[in-house]
């Protein structure tokens, strides 16, 4: 609850500071443009802002922000619910720099094609494993053997290892 | 079956096992010195995780929000934790040094050596020289010594350890080793005896073993030298006085 109170005054300082960017960008071009703005501004509606924001132009953009502005001066009790989520979609909604950076269907997409990857490299590695030499005639259970067994003879590592007393490990036997 | 690959016969080995985590067992003093070292900055390392551990779980365990929606968040100074926490880790680094710095001034020492070897790292094997010993003509005691090739290896040999040519030396010696590169950087690493040194061309690097006991040593070059640097093993042969004198002789 905390964390939301002090989040929100932060989050209104930024909107209410793009809107003011806007604005004084929109407002240079506005006096030149003056009777299209207003064109705009009546063909504007504000049912169902979230569908059309993205095919709308900064100028129209900007109406529909001065409209709302203008409706949110009101108490809030008298909006409607379309307005009501025309005025949230506008300040908080998914769009310019709160874009979702992965489209839809993007995570999915880098899943299958980091386990395509990891399919190409599994066979990779067992081509390579299938066509490499065989392993080094030392490497069986016999040669480890007699390994320990020269071990012992020569106690090898007397105070801990394989030649010391007590010692009940398997040596260099590594093969069942 | 030992006298079929070495001039005595008993000789001690120590090499490195199959899944082995811990030193090998140690034939000089040095080493001894090492492993103690090691331990003791182990007992601080294990004081240290179980506090750091013993905190962290303790605040994973207490300050969730279920048990304790309540936390210092404002808490941003505190006089006596900010001493706590600086004046410990200074004393443990002080524990630490005194110890280290004593072990790494007594391992520079080379105390009066009575024999001096010089070890010379090529591309890829190890050449030795005992400059003391020198016949009628002038020549001193010089060898190769490469690692035997799996097809030479006789059973129960160790792949990739075992070399033609031993370093052999006196037990209960003190040693000098002048070690120096042919080509490019090697490092003569063994370390039953507590020894990595590098081979740098171009410069002479010094310093001393001393075996405690009879036993073949096993170490490898220890400084990334070309493609073969994995096939250089170096193998140290401590054998009794009386076998080494033996052994001058018959060369």
């Amino acid at each position: 609850m905390q964390a939301l109170r002090l989040a929100r005054p932060r989050v209104s300082l930024r909107a209410a500071a793009g809107v003011r960017t806007i604005a004084a960008t929109a407002n240079s071009s506005a006096a030149h443009a003056a009777p299209q703005t207003t064109s705009a501004a009546s063909a504007i509606p504000l049912s169902n802002v979230e569908a059309q924001w993205e095919r709308l132009n900064s100028q129209e953009q900007l109406t529909v922000h001065q409209q709302l502005e203008e409706l949110q001066k009101r108490d809030w009790k008298t909006l409607s619910v379309d307005e009501k989520k025309a005025a949230y979609y506008v300040a908080f909604g998914p769009h310019g720099p709160r874009k979702p950076v992965t489209p839809p269907g993007g995570n999915l997409k880098i899943a299958v094609a980091t386990l395509g990857l990891i399919a190409v490299t599994g066979a990779i590695f067992a081509t390579i494993r299938s066509r490499a030499p065989p392993p080094p005639r030392t490497i069986n259970k016999e040669w480890e053997e007699a390994s320990n067994q020269r071990a012992l003879e020569m106690k090898l590592d007397p105070i801990s290892g394989i030649a010391s007393e007590g010692y009940s490990g398997k040596g260099f036997v590594t093969h069942k | 079956m030992l006298q079929n690959f070495s001039i005595f016969k008993t000789i001690f080995n120590d090499a490195p096992q199959p899944w082995q985590l811990g030193f090998q067992d140690s034939a000089a003093p040095g080493f001894t010195g090492i492993v103690e070292l090691h331990n003791t900055i182990f007992f601080y390392l294990v004081v240290i995780s179980v506090g750091v551990f013993w905190v962290l779980g303790s605040i994973i365990y207490y300050y969730n929000s279920k048990k304790s929606p309540i936390v210092h968040k404002y808490l941003n100074h505190g006089t006596l934790i900010e001493l706590i926490w600086t004046i410990t880790p200074a004393l443990i680094l002080i524990a630490i040094a005194f110890p280290s710095f004593r072990l790494l001034y007594l391992l520079d020492e080379v105390i009066s050596p009575t024999i001096t070897i010089k070890v010379v790292g090529h591309q890829w094997y190890w050449s030795y020289e005992y400059s003391d010993y020198v016949n009628e003509s002038g020549e001193s005691i010089e060898f190769d010594s490469y690692m035997l090739p799996e097809s030479d290896l006789e059973l129960g040999q160790f792949r990739l350890l075992d070399v033609d040519n031993k370093v052999i030396v006196p037990v209960d010696t003190h040693i000098r080793l002048i070690v120096t590169g042919a080509d490019v950087i090697h490092s003569w690493a063994v370390p039953s005896l507590g020894i990595k040194i590098d081979a740098v061309p171009g410069r002479l690097n010094q310093t001393s073993i001393l075996a405690e006991r009879a036993g073949t040593f096993y170490g490898q070059c220890s400084e990334i030298c070309g493609v073969w640097h994995g096939f250089m093993p170096i193998a140290v042969e401590a054998v009794p006085v009386q076998d080494y004198l033996a052994w001058i002789d018959s060369n």
